[in-house]
């Protein structure tokens, strides 16, 4: 339907059928990869009649909001989330062994060995981005 | 690099290809570019990359037996804790590679039955046999510090899924070392028992990580086109002496030593054979600063990739068994219909 067609109706459908818009839009998400390599990250979201639209909507609209090399456009029925409720055994035990960063007495542990220069050259091979 | 030695690889394909099309791969990997699944590749650099994604998949899973078989028996509730959550990380490290290996063509089932009937192979250093508790917190020191090395370096690859995949399991990987720091320096600062049981794992793992990176690089098949394709980004003689610039010197410091390879003592697996003598090359070089070593036994690393390590049948054994007997639980997954059968 025009936009002219659209406006003439001001907005009140003259017939029983509902607007084009109303019966055959679908929502969908948009990810969004800013340079290669990355991950694609969620941007925002769309309605479009068909995929085909919808890709192209968003590469106008994402695309250019801000620069990005690829998009990812995913019907949102198409999407399943997991509940947002805490895992009850992540609740019920302390994970803090799990992580790097728990870890700051190893470097105690290691000054009865090493001193602050030697372990300074070790360490520049830790993950610390990790931490 | 330059796109000048086009010819070059051109010669080492096993799969001709447009030159046109390989020539502008090549100007994207050269300028640092990334490789993504829907992009254009040649059929050598899918088969070389899914053979690593697999190989490394292949690792990670094979690679939690060894360790798997000490949760029983942590000598606490926290090193337990830490063990069942390392494992429990290195199998999902395996399933997210071999996603990666999936997408790149080969079937998840093929690749399960493929390591089961030993058609492929997973890393020799898991071959080898663990025998008391210090072996764990070596293998988490030395084997998770050589792989941290590697997927250092293969993070900075050139293809972008498997690229995000080594930096999602190195932050994982972080932990597993530093527990494996923590578990070594407790063991060093301990009794003499403690000292004289980590030596004795520290001369069973020393040679296998050395081994770990691979044969030296004047023997290694797979080398010089994949590291024009960044599939690797350093070769093995590098990666294994920046390994042995770092560990070596720890080790010392604890007050390890260093010893030429040679059997484990026979009478009692936590007391170092008395017989190892010191590698006499494992000493600073003093104009380099690099540290020296002797030459790993390469026989041995090639009997052990034929299969004929310590530890081969009985690793794929347990896997084929574990396989088997987790067939019922992917015939649920799927749907499982008794009226079909």
């Amino acid at each position: 339907m025009s936009l002219s067609r659209i406006r003439q109706l001001g907005g009140q459908s003259q017939s029983s059928q509902p607007l084009a818009q109303e019966r055959d839009l679908a929502v969908f998400e948009v990810f969004t990869q800013r340079s290669r390599g990355l991950p694609h990250v969620h941007a925002g979201s769309l309605q479009a009649p068909d995929i085909d639209s919808a890709v192209r909507l968003a590469r106008e609209h994402y695309g250019q909001d801000e620069a990005c090399t690829h998009l990812w456009v995913v019907a949102r029925e198409h999407l399943y989330g997991s509940s947002s409720e805490p895992c009850p055994i992540n609740k019920a035990i302390e994970h803090e062994y799990r992580y790097a960063r728990n870890y700051q007495g190893v470097r105690t542990l290691w000054k009865r060995f090493r001193n602050e220069q030697e372990l300074k050259e070790y360490e520049k091979n830790d993950l610390r981005e990790a931490y | 690099m330059s796109v000048g030695g086009l010819d070059e690889i051109v010669m080492q394909l096993k799969h001709p290809e447009d030159p046109e099309q390989l020539g502008a791969f090549q100007r994207r990997i050269d300028a640092g570019g990334l490789v993504e699944l829907e992009d254009w590749k040649p059929e050598d650099y899918r088969l070389g990359m899914l053979r690593m994604a697999e190989h490394h998949a292949n690792s990670e899973i094979v690679g939690a037996l060894p360790e798997g078989e000490w949760i029983t028996r942590a000598p606490s509730l926290r090193r337990k804790l830490a063990l069942m959550a390392k494992v429990q990380d290195e199998v999902g490290h395996g399933q997210m590679l071999y996603r990666v290996a999936e997408d790149l063509g080969k079937p998840r089932e093929t690749m399960l039955r493929d390591l089961c009937e030993g058609r492929t192979k997973y890393h020799n250093v898991f071959n080898y046999p663990a025998p008391t508790w210090a072996d764990v917190c070596a293998i988490q020191w030395l084997v998770d510090g050589a792989a941290i090395l590697n997927q250092k370096s293969l993070a900075e690859g050139s293809f972008g899924p498997y690229v995000r995949t080594m930096k999602r399991i190195n932050m994982e990987e972080a932990f597993h070392f530093k527990s494996g720091e923590e578990m070594v320096l407790t063991m060093m600062s301990g009794t003499e028992r403690q000292r004289a049981m980590m030596q004795a794992a520290f001369d069973r793992w020393w040679w296998p990580c050395l081994m770990f990176f691979g044969p030296p690089d004047k023997e290694s098949i797979h080398g010089s086109l994949m590291m024009r394709w960044r599939v690797k980004t350093k070769t093995n003689d590098n990666l294994r002496q920046e390994y042995v610039d770092r560990f070596a010197p720890a080790a010392l410091a604890t007050g390890l030593q260093i010893h030429l390879p040679g059997p484990s003592n026979s009478d009692d697996p936590a007391q170092p054979n008395p017989e190892l003598v010191i590698d006499p090359l494992c000493k600073p070089d003093p104009t380099s600063g690099h540290w020296g070593f002797t030459e790993p036994d390469w026989d041995e690393f090639y009997r052990v990739i034929r299969g004929n390590g310590p530890c081969n049948r009985e690793r794929v054994a347990l896997r084929r068994f574990s396989f088997e007997q987790h067939k019922w639980v992917r015939e649920a997954v799927l749907g499982y219909h008794p009226s079909k059968n």
